[in-house]
Formats: C-alpha cells, sequence, structure tokens
C-alpha cells in the first residue's frame, strides 16, 4: 500500500515535473525565491494573528531571505473579488497577491475560475509531515485539493460557555433550544453568508437530517425542502429566543467573543478548538468559559494557503507555504501563548526533536481529547447555496 | 495679474476635470455594463435584464433601500435643522468662540472611529449602561436591549447626525461669513424682532442656497455610507449599500450583476433624494412666505436650549472618544463594572509593534492627495478670477459630483479600469483615488474664503512690487492662510478616513490606520481596536488643532476668515 502511494506520489511528481519544468527541483525554488518579496494577504481580524504572522516573516527573512509582507484582510471574498477582477482585466502576471489563506467556498471558486497556481503543494518537502492521506487535506468542503493549496491548520466547530452562568451546556441541538427558552438572549450565531453562520446552520441540519449520510452527497434540489423542513422548524422556534430576539445577529465569531467577554450571551462557538483557551489567556474572555463540542461531533476542516495564478513570486511563495507547515512554525502556532491554532502535522511522522517542539498544552478551557476527536466532515458543497438561500429567504428580513 | 497672465490657469479646471471626471466616469461604466448581464471576463456576455430582476426579487431589497433613504433623510434633515437651530442662536456671540473651538475636533474625527465609540458608550453592555449596573438599574448582566444597530436604523441616524452637524454648522459659518449680517441683524432688530426671529426670516432663506452642495453631498453621503452602517447600522436587513456591498464582494461572482444593479438603484434613488430636496429648498421661501411676513414679533428666546443640544452632541462623542481610550488601557473589564479591573500597557505596546508602517502611510497618502488637491483647487480659483465668473462657477459644480455619487457605485468599475492602466496597487493609483474624495471637500471649505478675498490686496501689492508671484503667495495665500490651514485639515481628514478607495484601488497593499481599524474591528478584541482607532482619530486632530493655530498675516487684521463681510 505504501509503495503504491509512493508510486502515486512518484507519478504526481513526474507529472507536475511536466507542467513545471523548471520548477521541480526544491533547491533550485529556494534559490529563486531568496529576494523575493511575497505579499501574503490574511485575515486580520485577531492580534495574536497577526503577531504569528510577523514572526513568520521575521523567521523567512532570516532563513531565506524572503520579505514577506502580511496584507491585513476582513473579508477573504474580497481578495477573491479582487483576483478575478485582475483576471478580468487581463493581468496575467505581478498580480496583487502571492499568497492567500484560503478555504471552502472561496477556494472552490478561485480554483474553478483556473485563478489558482499549481498544483504546487506537493513540492513542499514539509508536505510529507502531514497525513495526506486523511480526506480532510484531500477535500476542502468536498471540492478536491489536488495540490493546488497547501495545509496550514485544523479546524473544528467549537462551543464554549460561561460556567459562571450555566452548569450544563446543551449538546444537542433540541437541548440548545430548551437552553435558549430557559435563558432567552443568551445565544445568536452570525447570519448566513457569513462562514460561521453557514458552518452552524450545516451543523443543525445534521443534526436534524433523518439521514445525515445524504449531507456527503449532492443535494437533490427537488427533495431539498423535505430534508430541510426540521432544520426551519428548529430555527423558527429559536430565532425569537436569541440575542435581541433574532432581529440582530453577530457579524462573526470575533463579536460573538466580545458579546461572551460582555455578558451579553452565555454560548458561542468559533472554529478554532483552542481559541477559548487561548483568549482566556489574553484576556479576551472570562477565566469561567470552558468549550466542548456536541455529542454527534462538529463539523471539522482544514484551512490552506494557496498562491494565485497571477503572482510575479510563486517561488518564495512556496517556500513561505513549506514554512507554515515546518515543526518549528506548527508549534508556535499551537501554543496559546501565541496563535493557539492546533498543527496540521501527523505526529507520527516526526522525530523526537520535531516532537520536542510541541509543549503539552493544558488549560481548563481547552477542548476535552474525546471532544477533539468527535469530528464530522464538511457537507457537500451544493447544499451550501441552498441553504444560504433558503435561509435568506426565510430570515433576511 | 492681468488678463493676459491669467490664461495659462486654464490648465488647471481642465486638469482637475479629468482627474475628477474620468475614474468617475469610467467607474460608472464598468458598473453600468454589468448591471445588463455584460462581464466578458468573467464569462456573462449575454445582455439581459436578470440582474434588475434578480434586484428587485430579492427579499431585501425593498427594505433596505426604504432603511437606507429614511436613515440618510432623517440624519441629514436632522442635522441641517439643528445645525441652523444653533447658529441662529450662538452665532457671534459669547458662546461661538468656544462652539467652534468645541466642534473642530468632531469634525476631525473619522466617521467610523465615532461610530465604533457610540457602541462602546450605548451599546446593552456599553459604558453607560456599565455605570448605572446594578446600583441604579439592577442588572449584573447586559439587558436585551437594542440600543445600538437597532432595526429602525436610529442609532445609525444619531450617529451620522452627530458627525454631519459639526461639519454643516462649519460650511454654514463660512458661507454667513459672505452675509452682511451685523447689518440684516441691526435693521431687524430695530424693527422689534428677535435675534433668532431676523435669522429665520432674513439670514436663513439666504444661507441655504449657499450650503446647498454640502448638504446635498452629506445626503449622498447619509444614504450611502458603508462602513458606520456596518458598525452601527441595522443588519436584518442592512442599508442598501452595505447589501450592495456585499453582493459585490459575494464570493459567487454572479452576484455582482445583481451588485452592479443594486449600485445603480442606489445612485437612482440618492438622486431622486437630492432632486426632493432641491426642490424643496426652491418652494420653502415661497410656502412659507406669510409666515415671513406675518409681521409678529417674539421676545428674544433664552440660548439655553441651543446649548444643551450642543452640549449634548459634545458630551455624546466626548464621552465616546474617551471610553475608546479606557478601553486601550484595559486588560479585563467585564460588565457592569464601571471601569476595568485590571489594566495594562500592553496593547500599546503591541500597537507599537506594528503600526509605525499604517501610520506613515496613512500621513503620506493624507499629504500627497491634499497638497495635490490644494494647488488643484486654487490654481482652478485664480483661474476664475481671470475669466468668465459665471461660466466658470457653472464648471466648478462637476468637482462634487464624487460627492453625490455612491462610492460603492463607481469603486467597483473604477478598479477594473484601474487595473487595465496597471495603476492598482501603486502610490499614484491610490493618491489618485485619495483626490476624488479629498478634492471637492478642500474645494468646498476653501472656495467661499477665497472669491471673498479683496483682489484689490494683490493690485497694490503688485503695483509697488511689479512681482506677481511673490505678492501672491507673501500677500494674498499669506493673507489666506487660515482659511487654507482649515481646507487642509478638512481634506486631510477625509483621507484619513478612506476605506474602500484604499483597500480596493491600493489592492491592499497599502494598509493604513483606517483599514487596520476595520480590520481588527472585525475579530473580538474591543482593546486593539481602540487604540488602532484613537490612532486613526489622532492624525486629524492634530492636524485641525494647528490649523486652528494658524492665525492670518499680522499686519492685515481688518481680515479674518470667518468676520469677513465682502466688499
Amino acid at each position: 500500500m505504501r509503495g503504491l502511494f509512493a508510486f502515486g506520489l512518484f507519478t504526481l511528481i513526474i507529472s507536475i515535473t511536466a507542467v513545471l519544468p523548471a520548477q521541480a527541483n526544491w533547491q533550485e525554488i529556494e534559490q529563486r525565491a531568496d529576494g523575493q518579496t511575497v505579499y501574503f494577504n490574511a485575515w486580520a481580524g485577531s492580534e495574536n494573528i497577526n503577531s504569528y504572522i510577523r514572526w513568520v516573516a521575521q523567521r523567512v527573512k532570516q532563513e531565506h531571505g524572503i520579505e514577506l509582507k502580511h496584507v491585513k484582510i476582513s473579508d477573504t471574498a474580497n481578495v477573491v473579488s479582487r483576483i478575478i477582477a485582475e483576471h478580468a482585466s487581463g493581468r496575467e502576471q505581478g498580480g496583487s497577491v502571492d499568497l492567500l489563506w484560503v478555504n471552502g467556498e472561496n477556494f472552490r471558486t478561485l480554483k474553478q475560475a483556473q485563478l489558482l497556481y499549481g498544483p504546487f503543494a506537493e513540492l513542499l518537502p514539509n508536505l510529507a509531515l502531514t497525513d495526506q492521506q486523511s480526506a480532510s487535506l484531500q477535500y476542502d468542503f468536498s471540492e478536491p485539493v489536488a495540490g493546488m493549496e497547501s495545509p496550514w491548520g485544523g479546524a473544528q466547530l467549537t462551543f464554549y460557555y460561561d460556567s459562571e452562568r450555566i452548569n450544563q451546556p446543551p449538546r444537542l441541538m433540541a437541548q440548545l433550544l430548551e437552553f435558549a427558552k430557559q435563558h432567552p438572549g443568551q445565544f445568536s450565531y452570525p447570519a448566513p453568508p457569513d462562514f460561521y453562520g453557514t458552518t452552524f446552520i450545516k451543523q443543525a441540519l445534521w443534526e436534524w437530517m433523518d439521514d445525515p449520510a445524504l449531507l456527503q452527497l449532492p443535494a437533490n434540489p427537488e427533495r431539498f425542502q423535505q430534508h430541510t423542513a426540521a432544520l426551519w422548524r428548529f430555527l423558527d422556534q429559536l430565532h425569537p429566543l436569541m440575542w435581541r430576539a433574532g432581529q440582530v445577529q453577530p457579524n462573526g465569531a470575533g463579536q460573538m467573543q466580545q458579546l461572551v467577554n460582555d455578558g451579553e450571551l452565555t454560548l458561542a462557538f468559533t472554529f478554532n478548538p483552542n481559541e477559548p483557551a487561548s483568549s482566556v489567556e489574553q484576556g479576551r474572555l472570562p477565566d469561567s468559559v470552558r468549550s466542548y463540542t456536541f455529542a454527534g461531533g462538529t463539523i471539522a476542516n482544514t484551512h490552506f494557503v494557496a498562491i494565485p495564478f497571477n503572482s510575479s513570486v510563486p517561488q518564495a511563495a512556496m517556500v513561505v507555504a513549506n514554512f507554515l507547515l515546518s515543526p518549528e512554525a506548527q508549534a508556535r502556532k499551537a501554543d496559546l501563548n501565541h496563535w493557539g491554532d492546533p498543527s496540521i502535522l501527523d505526529m507520527r511522522k516526526l522525530d523526537a526533536e520535531q516532537r520536542a517542539l510541541f509543549v503539552a498544552q493544558q488549560h481548563p478551557a481547552m477542548l476535552s481529547a474525546e471532544d477533539r476527536a468527535r469530528t464530522l466532515a464538511e457537507p457537500h458543497i451544493s447544499w451550501l447555496e441552498l441553504l444560504e438561500a433558503e435561509w435568506l429567504r426565510r430570515y433576511g428580513k | 495679474m492681468t488678463r493676459i497672465d491669467g490664461r495659462w490657469l486654464g490648465v488647471f479646471p481642465a486638469l482637475t476635470l479629468l482627474v475628477m471626471l474620468v475614474p468617475l466616469l469610467s467607474g460608472l461604466w464598468y458598473t453600468l455594463l454589468p448591471s445588463f448581464g455584460y462581464l466578458p471576463s468573467l464569462g456573462f456576455e449575454q445582455w439581459s435584464l436578470q440582474a434588475w430582476q434578480a434586484l428587485f426579487a430579492h427579499p431585501l431589497t425593498l427594505q433596505a433601500s426604504g432603511l437606507s433613504v429614511l436613515s440618510g433623510v432623517l440624519s441629514s434633515g436632522l442635522a441641517l435643522i439643528s445645525a441652523l437651530y444653533v447658529l441662529s442662536h450662538c452665532y457671534h456671540r459669547a458662546s461661538w468662540r468656544w462652539l467652534q473651538r468645541a466642534f473642530a475636533p468632531m469634525l476631525a474625527v473619522p466617521h467610523v472611529a465615532l461610530a465604533i465609540g457610540l457602541v462602546f458608550l450605548l451599546a446593552p453592555s456599553g459604558w453607560v449602561l456599565r455605570s448605572l449596573s446594578p446600583w441604579l438599574t439592577g442588572f449584573s448582566y447586559p439587558p436585551l436591549w437594542q440600543s445600538v444597530q437597532d432595526p429602525y436604523g436610529l442609532s445609525l441616524v444619531l450617529a451620522l447626525w452627530l458627525k454631519e452637524l459639526p461639519f454643516l454648522l462649519f460650511m454654514l459659518a463660512v458661507a454667513a461669513g459672505q452675509l452682511p449680517l451685523n447689518a440684516s441683524l441691526a435693521v431687524g432688530q430695530s424693527l422689534g424682532y428677535s435675534r433668532a426671529q431676523v435669522w429665520w426670516r432674513v439670514i436663513i432663506p439666504q444661507l441655504l442656497p449657499r450650503v446647498r452642495l454640502p448638504m446635498l453631498a452629506v445626503l449622498a453621503f447619509a444614504c450611502s455610507v458603508v462602513d458606520v452602517a456596518q458598525v452601527i447600522g441595522p443588519t436584518k436587513p442592512p442599508t442598501l449599500a452595505v447589501l450592495v456591498w456585499q453582493w459585490f464582494s459575494h464570493s459567487d461572482v454572479s452576484f455582482r450583476l445583481m451588485g452592479a444593479a443594486g449600485a445603480l438603484w442606489l445612485l437612482a434613488l440618492i438622486g431622486s433624494v437630492l432632486l426632493v430636496y432641491l426642490w424643496l429648498e426652491r418652494h420653502y421661501l415661497r410656502w412659507s412666505l406669510d409666515w415671513q411676513l406675518n409681521g409678529r414679533r417674539h421676545r428674544p428666546r433664552s440660548d439655553k436650549p441651543a446649548g444643551l443640544l450642543v452640549a449634548a452632541a459634545m458630551l455624546l462623542a466626548g464621552l465616546a472618544m474617551v471610553v475608546m481610550l479606557i478601553w486601550s488601557f484595559a486588560w479585563r473589564w467585564r460588565f457592569p463594572d464601571m471601569l476595568p479591573q485590571t489594566w495594562q500597557l500592553g496593547t500599546w505596546q503591541q500597537a507599537a509593534e506594528f503600526a509605525y508602517s499604517p501610520f506613515s502611510q496613512s500621513l503620506l497618502l493624507a499629504l500627497s492627495s491634499v497638497l495635490l488637491s490644494l494647488l488643484l483647487c486654487i490654481g482652478c480659483l485664480e483661474y476664475e478670477l481671470h475669466s468668465d465668473r459665471a461660466r466658470a462657477l457653472r464648471w466648478s459644480k462637476l468637482f462634487y459630483l464624487p460627492l453625490l455619487v455612491p462610492q460603492v457605485a463607481f469603486l467597483f468599475g473604477l478598479q477594473v479600469q484601474l487595473l487595465k492602466w496597471q495603476l492598482d496597487g501603486r502610490w499614484l493609483g491610490v493618491i489618485w483615488a485619495h483626490t476624488v474624495f479629498v478634492l471637492p471637500y478642500v474645494f468646498l471649505s476653501l472656495a467661499d474664503n477665497y472669491r471673498g478675498f479683496d483682489q484689490r490686496y494683490m493690485q497694490a501689492a503688485v503695483s509697488l512690487n511689479h512681482r506677481p508671484l511673490l505678492s501672491f503667495v507673501q500677500i494674498k495665500l499669506a493673507m489666506l492662510a487660515k482659511p487654507i490651514a482649515v481646507a487642509i485639515a478638512v481634506g486631510f481628514s477625509v483621507s484619513i478616513a478612506q476605506y474602500l478607495p484604499t483597500l480596493f484601488i491600493g489592492a491592499g497593499r497599502f494598509s493604513t490606520l483606517t483599514t487596520e481599524a476595520v480590520a481588527l474591528a472585525s475579530g473580538g478584541d474591543r482593546r486593539i481596536t481602540a487604540v488602532m482607532v484613537i490612532l486613526q482619530s489622532l492624525l486629524p486632530l492634530l492636524v485641525f488643532s494647528l490649523a486652528q493655530l494658524t492665525t492670518p498675516k499680522r499686519v492685515f487684521k481688518p481680515f479674518s476668515w470667518t468676520f469677513h463681510v465682502r466688499t
């Protein structure tokens, strides 16, 4: 099996070599990367992430002579729009984006419009330290990754609550409704098409569907209403019991966190399982916060970095992507005092020295190992559009 | 300078029109085409009305349109009425100098900074309730109120009103400086009318046409603002401008067609609002004639309500800034504590690590766009002196077009255009985009004072030294130092506050204090947002204080920018 895989990888590399003959050799890539400037477009809503990226910039400068510039963005969709606009005006080279933090819908848009450089991920030496067989690295929201983006971190829908205000948080959607009845106004979720909002809807659908396995298949528009009827019944009941009676919804995970810190919400969720812990450490959440997942598991996925088709420095962008996958960078990323984003590396593939970089993390607000193991795959991407449109029709006003 | 000398000055209006109109028109053109289904680069080549049909079939469009118009009209209308009210009671009285000084900082602070501050202040978990809880309200957790982001957009109206009031007061004061106020007041009062009565019957009907353009700009801005509405406006549905912005930035590119249609629909709505305002302004006098001439005399009413209104506005803005300052030093600050439990300097230290580059980029962008605007404006105004005045006045109105057209209606199109010219992500492109918005405000705040300059000073100077350029700098510019300084300050704060143009035309490569502040505001850390917002407000505040300190050349005492009476 292993041999077969190696053979597969070999053929893949051969085929890539055929496509990108000049760049197959990693050393050569590193040489060409020296002195290049990389514009890294990454969501910048969190100072600990920004500060982590500043550290990455220092390191790649030292190691590879690369100038890494963090282009601070508030919404990745805007960058996708920009890349599309560049393509629209015939900018085939010298694009404004060299590296992009991306996943899901935005990745699919770029990939299907053929606006990405690659495949390049298999060229990165450090990719071998990840579990390349895992579905979450092969598919990004059911879209085949196919080497067009390189993994950066793992994410899992993680709920957290203020244990000063409730003892037993809801672990089923039905319990969530009970919770909302007892504590009106203390829960909410961002309105789709916000990424966090759609994830919550997908999570709820998973629990309310008779046969959740269907979510892995393309959605059938004709039977969509039937499949989602229970979900809408649930939301119909939930909305009036939410924060500000559901007439305003938070604009994202950031605002939800702020609202928990303010005491307006008791229960909220995020996509980084370590975020509640690192936020407690950094004074953004009260000490009494605890995190958990739902009984049947929660949706998990991977976030990636990709290189747009018109980057003029793909070599340097690849070197940065490779550095992001290094044990050194992943260990610092996982550290609660820095970012606290879980490592994407497969610990079994690291040697003792590399493993030692990862300090064992203990924090009362951290997700337990059992909860961390209970993951659900992202539904097929075709569900997203239907869910968003129907949600908007029902609750947009 | 003689007529012949001035002919080359025609370069300035030509250049200015080019700078202003090329981006606007090409931007609009590339918004118009996609709204009819034509966006070939994305594979849309079928001309159709689908985007328009989708726009009006969209469940949120109508309500969002209503919200945009309502919040825009309400805030601008209230701002105009309250500014006139304050002016009629306070102008040139003891409190006026103090009031001008106090309003200057409010003029300087970027809109979005004020909006964020108001949210920190007025939200159910905001500072007001923290101060009153639990001892007065009994709340140990924030109540379930909708005091910000309310579905009717009232908190949005409050934020816009708070920002527009000082701007309109400022523009009204400039315009009032051009009228023979003392004479009108003396005559009116000798006939037994109260001061306020003279204002409403004689002066305000003359003032309204003079502030027509600022008022139109305020109306258009309030109906189409994106960043403020995102912070403090309603969300279900949001205002139309926010909705259009969401469509434009949706990762499903087919939404761009509907976005283009929505942007043009917003443009049409704003056009109708402006027309209605013009119509009202024109007919106001006729309708109020009976009342104007009813001959009733009132005893002077107390100035206190006007003072109270001003005090309330300033208190609100002041507290919004103070709460920001407290947050920037907080470590942990939970409801219902009035002050943080623990304090820290860490957020400022963190900011010091990275704030240098956005700080310097903001400064550089603002300085270059303001200086460019100033150069063009002064050139155009000089040209006016040497050409047919009536004709000049007509074309200079075109400068204001970018203020009347919503940013979302042409920025996306403009981006496509600049990409073609390879000007995106470059200094030149971003400075250009800033100038499009800075220049009208510089022109607006400079033109009246500049035109009011008594040209005989120049004639006297040139006849003495025969050196027009030297006289121009040493006499005219020196005497106009105050209005020029104020125009610089206004333009500076406009440039600092630009969000969408910096982001789009700068291809994200230009990080300014505003783009940083908005990016951080999307996260969950109020402390770092507060730091960035303070930094963002600091630069324009500084420039405004400098402008306040500027005094015209002492030798020519009779001239002063607000007291000037046309001779």
